[in-house]
């Protein structure tokens, strides 16, 4: 344990380190509510009623009814903001939020039913997926030190089209270990989900789509901290366990 | 989806690369691959199709397709244009009737009689066992290799097993409330008005599009069959699969929505595979397809895919993909400046601009679009209240010696309750910190020897439900260890209210409870003035520690008081114990106690063993002890 008089929780280090690249690169922080409704967590995000990705989400429904006059629930995923800043902001402009996602599951190692992320989302007349690539790259180097390259491969969200899975080289073998645990030996680590923000998803928040573009993508802060950290079970973040936060 | 290589390769008049860097291209342009296994002579590639693709790509034509545009290679697919010639009249021997053509958009029968049930060829065989497949019968086996070619699911009946006389009752209807059903792999199940069946006179046969009934499968003594080849509705298929709570091959792809010309293109391949694997006579195709796929076009500009990219293509490069397309059923003309693409019948993801844009930038390669920077001056950027005051919070508070947590915001009680929760005590959102704070308080001063700690000061940023509201709350705990007295609880929390009032300039009116103090963030930041901007020296911590696992055994704390001589310091003291620890300390030994008489000082402290793989025995730290007094008496040092 180091000798500092208090400690910030590992995950407020890494916030902090994400974020304030992203101020740097001039966004700007935001934030929405975790209770939500029916519409701003699924159907203007392009998922409707039956939509098989509403499964995929494994989803808390609570008994308060929400305006829409279906259950509310605590968020699923942050992209509410993308159409709830839209909504009170007029384009163009770059936003991060970040916070808690739930997910209705039983918990291990490597499951969470309060997993934290960090979304990023950028609306512009020629904002693209070079854009995005580049300010994914910007934050990654920040978190891992030095450049990090990442690669790009097709990918399937709802609310974005074309959509995109990114992937990091390997922060622990750069690809030279075939038998690296982190990687599997592939040399690249699954990171985060990303794309050009859906037409249907921008008409939503009130964004003419033939004026307007943005790109958005979700990274797994938690999973990102258990890497860079390497802490070996996502349920020591929400423990209250000072074993974890004194080591920091 | 399972994928052979062989049996993709077979699609190619020029062989495919070796099976390691078709996987490559694979994951570069299409789909994560999770697998590549070789299986004999084969290779087995499981490929995560993503959603949006499971019209088309849960099949071998379909990553097939993929292949050829990827590799720019012409490919040679079995004839799949269905045909309406037979030998007799499929209506002479059912009578098919269909109850509701919205949730079954097409429905394809035909009867084959004459049929010698036997074993599939060898090929067959081979290629049904690279994916996992057991070979069951030729006729069995043919209906499973068309599914997993064209992606359409083939389903086929014992004629003979169906109630009454030519032509026969054959209805796709629904079930009756109760009516019971036995499925092929012996389930029993009861059905409800809701659950689409083809059904005869008497008795429904299998739970449409989903799973065969035990009544009507096709085993040795078959000589006659109906094969049923339809579309269904995707979101009827889903529910259906959930009430009953199976999954199939068939419900797999049908719950993602499938082209209706897949069912005459399924009807085609498999009618071709019987006459050329079993003997037996072809009906004439029953097609009962009211209203016809459209054709579906697709257009956009140069310029519009550049922009969305972030490339800079130019029109010839542009063509050369849309030629590449033409391999997987695509085609194109311009007209000024615009593409208009057709889409084959069977993607039914490529519709919009958008969606023409990502099918063409995938096959240029996500992989070559470079990295840029946003604009940096198109957007002032405001400050955000919260955030910028929890920070400065934070940090003050970890001067005073409060170390952070966080905790659940979902807790055994709260205004907010969950209907469906999976997770015990987690059945309402919280309207309160205290409760998890108290948790962990009592979690930490349990360990407070090994923390090395005389009080567990911490607090929590964390959202709050309450009175319909939903806030950020702050929350801070302090609990001493047992005879700890220089500071009272009461008191550490005083001074953080005081310093947090200092810092904030407002007050802070809310009650210390045992220990636990909890307000409302944004209440208190009400009247406080939002800055320009942030200072970004706030947000610059050391981000360099490795975690180091702790054990989740039980640990033991010792104390030890020493008289030792004056100038002795406690580094020599330390290194003795630690030295004859046998590597089982987890702490620094603490000094807790210091004072001097005479000429000799004694000095005390305490210190916890523990094993990350094993309970510790008293027994066996006795003798860790005894070996420290033994050291320290050699070092001539009184044990107290």
């Amino acid at each position: 344990m180091n000798n500092k008089p208090g400690h910030l929780h590992p995950l407020t280090l890494l916030v902090n380190n994400v974020v304030s690249t992203y101020i740097d690169l001039g966004f700007e922080v935001t934030e929405g509510p975790i209770l939500e409704t029916d519409w701003y967590n699924f159907e203007a995000l392009n998922m409707l009623e039956g939509h098989p990705a509403r499964d995929m989400q494994d989803t808390f429904y609570t008994k308060k009814i929400g305006s829409d006059g279906k259950p509310m629930m605590p968020r699923t995923q942050l992209s509410q903001m993308q159409v709830r800043y839209p909504e009170l902001h007029k384009p163009p402009f770059k936003i991060v939020y970040f916070g808690k996602a739930f997910r209705n599951e039983n918990m291990d190692a490597t499951h969470e039913v309060e997993h934290s992320q960090i979304e990023v989302m950028a609306i512009g007349k020629n904002i693209n997926l070079g854009d995005m690539k580049g300010a994914i790259e910007a934050v990654l180097g920040g978190v891992f030190g030095g450049s990090v390259k990442t690669r790009l491969r097709p990918g399937y969200f709802p609310f974005v089209e074309p959509g995109i899975e990114v992937d990091m080289e390997c922060f622990k073998c750069k690809g030279s270990d075939t038998n690296c645990l982190v990687c599997k030996g592939t040399g690249w680590k699954e990171i985060l989900g990303s794309g050009m923000m859906n037409p249907i998803v921008l008409k939503n928040g009130g964004v003419d789509p033939v004026e307007w573009q943005g790109f958005a993508y979700s990274i797994g802060w938690d999973r990102i901290a258990m890497f860079k950290y390497g802490i070996p079970d996502l349920r020591l973040f929400n423990s209250g366990d000072l074993r974890l936060t004194n080591q920091f | 989806m399972k994928v052979s290589y062989n049996w993709l390769n077979s699609y190619f008049e020029n062989k495919l690369p070796e099976p390691g860097s078709v996987v490559e291209k694979i994951i570069e342009h299409s789909f994560e691959v999770e697998a590549l296994e070789k299986i004999g002579e084969d290779y087995l590639v499981d490929i995560d199709v993503l959603p949006n693709r499971a019209h088309d790509a849960l099949s071998h034509i379909g990553i097939a397709k993929d292949l050829a545009v990827i590799y720019d290679q012409e490919l040679k697919l079995p004839n799949l244009i269905l045909g309406h010639e037979g030998d007799f009249n499929t209506e002479d021997y059912v009578d098919v009737g269909v109850a509701d053509s919205k949730l079954v958009p097409r429905v394809t029968t035909r009867v084959v009689t004459g049929i010698k049930i036997g074993k599939s060829p060898q090929w067959l065989v081979d290629r049904l066992a690279t994916l996992g497949q057991k070979s069951i019968n030729n006729i069995v086996d043919i209906t499973n290799y068309v599914m997993f070619e064209t992606g359409q699911p083939v389903h086929a009946f014992d004629y003979d097993k169906i109630s009454g006389v030519g032509p026969k009752k054959f209805e796709l209807r629904f079930a009756k409330h109760d009516e019971p059903l036995k499925l092929l792999d012996g389930t029993e199940l009861k059905l409800d008005s809701e659950t689409l069946v083809w059904a005869d006179s008497e008795k429904p046969l299998d739970i449409a599009g989903i799973k065969g009934g035990a009544n009507s499968g096709v085993d040795e003594k078959t000589t006659a069959i109906v094969l049923s080849i339809c579309n269904f509705e995707a979101i009827n298929i889903r529910k259906t699969r959930q009430r009953h709570r199976i999954v199939t091959d068939a419900s797999k792809r049908f719950e993602h929505s499938l082209s209706p010309e897949l069912a005459g293109w399924g009807m085609k391949r498999t009618s071709d595979l019987i006459s050329e694997i079993v003997e037996g006579k072809l009906g004439t195709v029953s097609d009962i397809y009211p209203s016809q796929q459209k054709d579906s076009k697709a257009q956009f500009k140069t310029s519009q895919l550049n922009k969305i990219l972030g490339v800079d293509l130019s029109e010839k490069e542009v063509e050369e993909i849309l030629n590449r397309l033409k391999h997987a059923g695509f085609g194109w003309g311009k007209s000024g400046e615009e593409y208009e693409v057709s889409v084959p019948a069977e993607r039914l993801d490529v519709r919009e601009l958008h969606e023409i844009i990502e099918e063409i930038g995938r096959f240029y390669g996500y992989r070559n679009i470079q990295a840029t920077l946003p604009d940096k001056n198109d957007f002032k950027p405001k400050v955000h209240k919260y955030f910028y005051y929890s920070t400065l919070i934070k940090n003050k508070l970890i001067t005073l010696g409060f170390s952070e947590v966080y905790s659940y915001v979902m807790s055994d009680k709260g205004e907010v309750e969950i209907s469906n929760s999976l997770v015990k005590g987690m059945e309402f959102l919280r309207s309160e910190m205290h409760d998890s704070m108290e948790v962990s308080l009592e979690k930490n001063i349990r360990n407070i020897d090994l923390l090395g700690l005389d009080q567990i000061k911490i607090f929590e940023v964390g959202k709050v439900f309450k009175n319909g509201k939903e806030y950020w709350g702050l929350c801070l705990g302090v609990r001493n260890k047992k005879g700890f007295k220089k500071t009272a609880e009461n008191e550490s929390l005083e001074e953080a209210r005081i310093a947090l009032e200092t810092l904030l300039q407002t007050s802070i009116n809310t009650e210390i409870r045992n220990g636990i103090m909890e307000c409302d963030i944004e209440e208190l930041l009400k009247d406080l003035p939002v800055p320009d901007s942030y200072d970004l020296g706030m947000f610059m911590q050391n981000q360099n520690t490795v975690f180091r696992p702790f054990s989740y055994y039980p640990f033991i704390s010792r104390d030890i008081a020493l008289w030792v001589n004056d100038d002795t310091n406690v580094e020599q003291v330390t290194k003795i114990i630690k030295d004859n620890s046998g590597g089982l300390l987890v702490t620094e030994p603490k000094l807790f106690d210091e004072f001097s008489k005479d000429d000799k000082k004694s000095l005390a402290f305490r210190f916890v063993f523990q094993a990350m793989d094993r309970t510790l025995t008293d027994e066996e730290v006795n003798q860790l002890m005894e070996k420290i007094y033994t050291k320290a008496r050699e070092e001539g040092w009184e044990v107290r």
